[in-house]
């Protein structure tokens, strides 16, 4: 399942179309903390962007503004030309989203779920009905298409939340750690769907603080922390010859030298 | 197995969905053009939301026999107050209007408060159509409103208040125009009652913060966007 060696660099874009997401000054405070604090970040038209941060750093809230969830308290969002917060449901339109802890109809079956989703997008019966059964067949959830959702195993919930989120053919596609939770085989599955739908055409935004799917993956990326971004535009550019793992911890910095402490931890050490 | 995957992607009707435009225009053409020509449209949202709830339902009865056993006690309880206060209401006819308006009048106001307290302090709101679910999904605002206070018709307590409330024209059948007007309020009362029971957002668990928002009058027609 898994590709040896590193992934071919992706070929640049083509002439820089309009970005496919644009965040302007995007800010979000809950209470004193401000979560998000005048981002800034432009997701060019088919690319595979990656967005990491250490835990806290804002990637959901920063998502979520940017796909409808949460209204920004400052900024825009612009989905493909589509000002989100002036007019969600027409940016909606072309927009797919994955969420961070998806809340589902979990009381309907796999298929009915992608169904009533697509129904509710304002597709046609017949579009509905052949691309549920399509995606739920790629995604290997055709056997459990008539189980309840509510009985799904956690990479199961993902799978078909990222179905629902394809259903309409969106031209950007915007998912919260796609692969938490997932099994490798899913997981390699959800990786393919991904790649052949940037290779198609369409863009993906994802977030996720693992380091080696993201360079294996993308081919631009976010290091976003405390609410800023550090870092952003092509892979090779961010990660400066280094790992992206280095390059991320230089960047976050925090990470402590832990050399003499925990001495009690040592189990060679006796009392 | 895994190099098979992308091909319904790349080969399938979804090939052309990055490139189309405008899903629910451009797309019927992408699985077959001569078919799909002056076919329905695709179904009305507000419809889908009741047929949503009425799926919900169903597959709430086929995963545990219980859920059947409580829809029909149920049932068999909203039959009785149905019974009752319909023939009340009924009865109410040959009454002085002094009598049966106010009457009428206060039964329909604890009927609404009765909804919109209820699910508060009782067994939590019926989620199972939270507006916020639908915050990926392109539904106008206005589709979504009236499909959700349509599908909140759906259920025992639904009908029966719907049952109810339109019983109301017999009442008031002392006249055309009345019965007429009787029956508009009626239903204008039903969805009265399923909107006040919609709490406006979903976050603090604590029943007193739920309380409190109640009680400063709920803005349920302003949904959360």
């Amino acid at each position: 399942m898994s590709e040896p060696g590193p992934p071919p660099p992706a070929p640049p874009p083509p002439a820089p179309p309009p970005p496919a997401l644009a965040l302007r000054g995007l800010t979000k405070r809950f209470g004193t903390t401000t979560a998000v604090d005048h981002l800034d970040l432009g997701v060019p038209a088919g690319s595979f962007y990656g967005v990491v941060g250490p835990n806290g750093a804002g990637k959901t809230t920063t998502l979520s503004m940017a796909t409808g969830l949460l209204r920004p308290d400052a900024g825009r969002a612009v989905v493909l030309g589509e000002d989100l917060w002036a007019d969600p449901v027409r940016a909606k339109r072309r927009l797919g989203v994955l969420p961070d802890g998806v809340r589902l109809f979990d009381r309907l079956s796999g298929l009915e779920l992608v169904r009533y989703t697509g129904l509710l997008r304002g597709m046609p019966r017949d579009v509905v009905e052949a691309r549920a059964v399509e995606l739920l067949d790629a995604l290997g959830l055709a056997d459990a298409g008539r189980t309840l959702v509510v009985d799904y195993s956690a990479g199961m919930t993902k799978k078909v939340a990222l179905a629902c989120a394809l259903v309409h053919a969106p031209r950007l596609l915007v998912l919260d750690e796609p692969f938490e939770a997932v099994d490798p085989v899913s997981g390699a599955t959800i990786r393919e769907i991904l790649t052949a739908y940037v290779a198609g055409g369409g863009t993906v935004v994802l977030s996720s603080h693992v380091m080696d799917l993201v360079e294996r993956l993308c081919d631009h990326v976010a290091v976003i922390s405390a609410g800023r971004v550090l870092a952003a535009g092509p892979l090779e550019d961010v990660r400066a010859g280094a790992r992206l793992e280095e390059r991320f911890v230089a960047l976050v910095g925090g990470h402590r030298d832990l050399t003499g402490s925990l001495a009690w931890l040592r189990s060679s050490q006796t009392r | 197995m895994a190099a098979v995957v992308p091909d319904p992607l790349s080969k399938g009707p979804l090939s052309k969905g990055p490139m189309s435009t405008d899903p629910s225009s451009a797309d019927p053409s992408s699985t077959d053009p001569l078919s799909s020509r002056g076919r329905p449209r695709a179904p009305r949202p507000e419809l889908v939301l009741v047929r949503l709830k009425l799926a919900l339902l169903a597959n709430g009865l086929r995963r545990s026999p219980w859920q059947v056993v409580a829809l029909v006690l149920g049932a068999l309880a909203g039959l009785g107050v149905v019974g009752l206060l319909g023939s009340g209401l009924v009865a109410l006819r040959w009454q002085p209007v002094d009598v049966a308006g106010p009457v009428v009048v206060g039964v329909g106001s604890l009927a609404v408060l009765g909804w919109a307290v209820l699910p508060l302090v009782a067994f939590g709101v019926d989620e199972t159509l939270d507006p916020s679910r639908f915050a990926t999904l392109a539904v106008e605002r206005r589709a979504l409103v009236v499909g959700l206070l349509g599908a909140g018709l759906v259920g025992v307590p639904g009908v029966a208040t719907l049952l109810l409330a339109v019983t109301t024209a017999v009442t008031w059948s002392r006249s055309l125009p009345a019965a007429l007007l009787a029956l508009v309020a009626g239903v204008v009362a039903a969805l009265t009652c399923v909107a006040a029971s919609r709490r406006p957002r979903r976050r603090p668990r604590r029943c007193c913060a739920r309380a409190a928002r109640a009680t400063s009058w709920r803005s349920s027609a302003g949904w959360p966007p």
